[in-house]
């Protein structure tokens, strides 16, 4: 399947762009998703962390991603 | 149980966030106001710009003002952030508690403004003259 991924703040600069597409296998969990992610854009792994948040919820490496679901890339919180 | 959140790209008003704050029943309003400071980590800093995941922004603080106004007995929570670009001494953030008393209004601002560094999907940039960082970003 083809998800749509978001992608904010130093994330959107490592990855080029701010909405990314991405092929996974159907049933593609968090955990694997971010391994994709590495192989694709290495400069993911500089950072501090990242977390991935499905329908604007934190969710953790053994989450299930479905094809609609509204995927992003949360770098490290910053605000204030 | 009363919640007040703005991000937007507008000056913030200190005023207007005290006035919702008011009440007859809260004694204590505690006001936190984050203006952005001309230099950080040993660089003058030309200015802030700020990205949010603004649809998850507003879930995640509705998240945290239920669990904050549980956990400390506050009756109303304010956050207000500025988004794009900041300049120097402008205010970056506004978070405001109101509460019977000071001390767990205290305290629930201050929870607040922890998970506001961590929790909440908002990420500042430092502009410098001669390139940009991203805060906590990177080791």
């Amino acid at each position: 399947m083809i998800i749509t991924i978001k992608s904010f703040g130093i994330a959107a600069e490592i990855c080029g762009s701010r909405t990314l597409k991405m092929e996974v296998p159907n049933d593609c969990s968090v955990e694997h998703l971010k391994e994709l992610l590495a192989n694709r854009y290495p400069a993911l792994s500089e950072l501090l962390s990242y977390r991935i948040a499905v329908n604007h919820v934190y969710e953790l490496d053994a989450f299930l991603l479905k094809e609609l679901d509204e995927v992003a890339i949360i770098p490290p919180a910053s605000g204030g | 149980m009363e919640m007040n959140f703005q991000i937007s790209s507008n000056h913030l008003d200190i005023e207007s966030c005290n006035e919702w704050l008011r009440s007859a029943s809260d004694g204590g309003v505690v006001l936190f106001v984050g203006n952005v400071r001309s230099a950080n980590r040993g660089k003058e800093v030309s200015h802030l710009e700020f990205e949010a995941y603004e649809e998850m922004v507003v879930k995640e603080l509705e998240k945290w003002g239920r669990y904050i106004q549980e956990r400390f007995g506050v009756h109303k929570v304010l956050l207000h952030h500025r988004i794009e670009k900041v300049e120097i001494g402008e205010t970056a953030v506004i978070a405001g508690i109101a509460a019977p008393h000071r001390k767990e209004a205290f305290e629930a601002c201050s929870f607040l403004l922890e998970k506001l560094k961590t929790e909440i999907p908002i990420w500042k940039k430092e502009v410098y003259n001669d390139g940009h960082h991203w805060i906590s970003a990177t080791p």
